[in-house]
């Protein structure tokens, strides 16, 4: 009998939520550029996982021959050669990899910080709101790039710390914003509602709250992204980020520094697919921000 | 108000004892030993005795809070160590480096902060003209935009393609300008870059608080009341609208102060960000916890600046 009621009350959220998933797909969907960077990033992260099938040529092969170095875009070498003769094209799929997958990690784990850290200081309130906040104050007011460089200096750089710095670097924002949703909704009828059926102040964070902060979490960990790949993009790009073999967008950006003069391509595709990416994750984030605004709903 | 000026000033206090335990500790967990690297960069060799007397004399063996206390107490009175790499006392080879970087981020702030307010304060008031649509593209765009990588387009256009203007560093060692325009020349690259990146945040947030003041009752009024557009605007809309964006000076020093770093070695700019960089690469410990506590000082400032200019503008809190 206990089963039944709490599985038909079960479907009934469901499809409740179902249908506000449903309205705010339709309201993205009429937000054209927001449609356009989503396909943009899907195309970009299937291109990306499926580098070793699609890339033309072997991002590591090297051609010395003249002919082979340094050639400018052509329908042969897309994105041109570099001063080892790898295609630039091939080098940018494999790129694509690391700076996505360093974008979405490094933004993860900001997210998961900064909810916990934020839920925290909401819930329990007092002392500990007043720390949590205060720690948050201070991180924000240390030179934090610098110190990013310095620990990659010290750590001997690689994909997994680039991801952990900026993951362990960025979650302030968050923990404010989650704070500030979770401070507004402790007031809410429903959450009242929940106190009075005696349910743990743990229990209507996680269950009651939580939900209703995802939208503020989904938005920001989309703009997370963005500021992710270009923190790291700035990184390998002084070379304190990925290191050889391994080849961001970044560190092809440190390595066409050197061939301004000869070799300007190898500054420019790099550079442009960092900016689009980065441009798609902030439309669809603004995009999200406006879907998922329950404001709107009417 | 003066109890919130000063809880923001002690607030300041914590930061940096925050920043110097950061950069502290993050020098002494750091391999490499930097005794090795002060004889090897002198003597061809050291014998181990040598390499133990040094250590004793520049107190490395004792335990590291006496050794953190040592270091603050010596910070306090302005003694900020020798470097490794020179020898030379940090706070002296920091005291040549900042007029470059001062300049530099100074003249970015307001160029930034002015360009900004006023094309943010232009596209709110003809939203949804032409303008600006522009404006909101750029905006977005130069959110977007790795500001190194603009950098590097700006000097291959107009220094290799067009060669108008020079690659870096702050003067030339020979030229026929007279130096002025020498120097002018060498800003123009380097200020642009710095710029953008916070001229940006300057621009969304002067048009959206702009737009807010401008569905105000206030503004209906003082336009029902017949005074010029031009009044309503700047008098009514605009000043009320500063409120909100005087909080962007302290974000706006937070980040010329992190793009220095990078523009700065970029352009080969003779101040404290390309120091930072290159005591970094050299693990000069003394200079790098020289430029951050530095660099940490720059952005509290900057905050406090932030905090007391909203005091000051908002007359909510000037007047309780």
């Amino acid at each position: 009998m206990e089963t039944t009621r709490s599985q038909s009350s079960y479907f009934v959220l469901r499809s409740a939520q179902q249908s506000l998933l449903k309205l705010s797909w339709l309201r993205f969907r009429r937000n054209r550029l927001a449609i356009i960077s989503l396909s943009l990033l899907v195309l970009m992260s299937a291109a990306a996982l499926l580098a070793p099938q699609i890339a033309p040529y072997d991002p590591n092969a090297i051609d010395l021959t003249p002919e082979g170095i340094l050639q400018p875009p052509s329908s042969q070498h897309l994105f041109g050669t570099d001063e080892l003769g790898r295609d630039a094209f091939s080098r940018a799929l494999f790129g694509a990899r690391i700076s996505l997958s360093v974008g979405f990690i490094a933004s993860g784990m900001a997210i998961v910080v900064g909810v916990l850290v934020g839920a925290t200081a909401a819930v329990a309130g007092g002392w500990v709101d007043n720390l949590l906040m205060r720690l948050v104050d201070i991180l924000l007011s240390v030179p934090l790039f610098f110190l990013i460089m310095i620990s990659q200096t010290i750590m001997t750089p690689s994909i997994f710390t680039v991801m952990a710095i900026i993951g362990a670097t960025s979650w302030m924002d968050v923990a404010r914003l989650v704070r500030g949703d979770f401070l507004s909704l402790q007031s809410a009828d429903y959450v009242t509602a929940a106190v009075v059926t005696g349910a743990t102040r743990t229990r209507i964070a996680r269950r009651h709250i939580l939900p209703n902060v995802a939208n503020t979490i989904i938005v920001a960990a989309t703009l997370r992204v963005a500021q992710a790949i270009l923190t790291e993009s700035a990184l390998s790009f002084v070379g304190l980020g990925v290191q050889p073999p391994d080849a961001s967008w970044g560190s092809m950006l440190q390595k066409g520094l050197t061939r301004l003069l000869d070799a300007p391509w190898l500054v420019w595709f790099p550079g442009i697919l960092i900016s689009i990416t980065v441009l798609a994750f902030n439309f669809v984030g603004d995009g999200l921000r406006d879907a998922l605004d329950p404001r709107q709903l009417a | 108000m003066y109890r919130l000026i000063l809880r923001r000033f002690l607030l300041a206090i914590p930061t940096l004892f925050v920043v110097s335990f950061l950069s502290f500790g993050i020098m002494k967990a750091a391999p490499g030993d930097p005794v090795r690297m002060y004889v090897a960069g002198g003597m061809s060799k050291g014998s181990v005795e040598d390499i133990e007397r040094i250590r004793h004399n520049l107190g490395l063996d004792r335990p590291i809070y006496v050794q953190y206390i040592a270091w603050l107490r010596n910070t306090l009175r302005g003694d900020l160590g020798y470097s490794l790499a020179t020898r030379r006392p940090v706070a002296q080879i920091i005291a040549e480096k900042l007029p470059a970087s001062i300049s530099l981020m100074g003249i970015s702030f307001l160029l930034s902060m002015t360009i900004g307010i006023g094309i943010g304060v232009l596209s709110a008031a003809k939203q949804y003209s032409l303008f600006d649509y522009v404006v909101t593209v750029l905006a977005f765009l130069g959110n977007s935009l790795p500001a190194f990588w603009i950098a590097l387009m700006l000097i291959w256009l107009f220094s290799v393609r067009l060669g108008w203007l020079p690659t870096g560093h702050m003067s030339s060692y020979e030229t026929t300008d007279s130096p002025i325009l020498d120097y002018a020349k060498h800003y123009v690259l380097p200020v642009t870059t710095l710029s953008l990146v916070s001229l940006v945040s300057w621009v969304r947030y002067q048009r959206a608080s702009m737009l807010e003041s401008l569905q105000q009752d206030y503004v209906r009024t003082a336009r029902a009341k017949g005074l010029a557009e031009r009044v309503v605007l700047i008098r009514h809309a605009w000043r009320n609208s500063l409120v909100p964006i005087v909080t962007l000076i302290g974000f706006s020093v937070a980040n010329l102060v992190g793009g220095s770093y990078i523009i700065e070695t970029i352009f080969s700019w003779p101040g404290m960000g390309q120091l930072g960089f290159d005591a970094l690469l050299k693990r000069d410990y003394p200079v790098m916890m020289g430029v951050t506590l530095l660099s940490a000082i720059f952005i509290i400032f900057g905050n406090l600046l932030a905090d007391l200019t909203y005091i000051l503008v908002n007359p909510q809190i000037r007047e309780s």
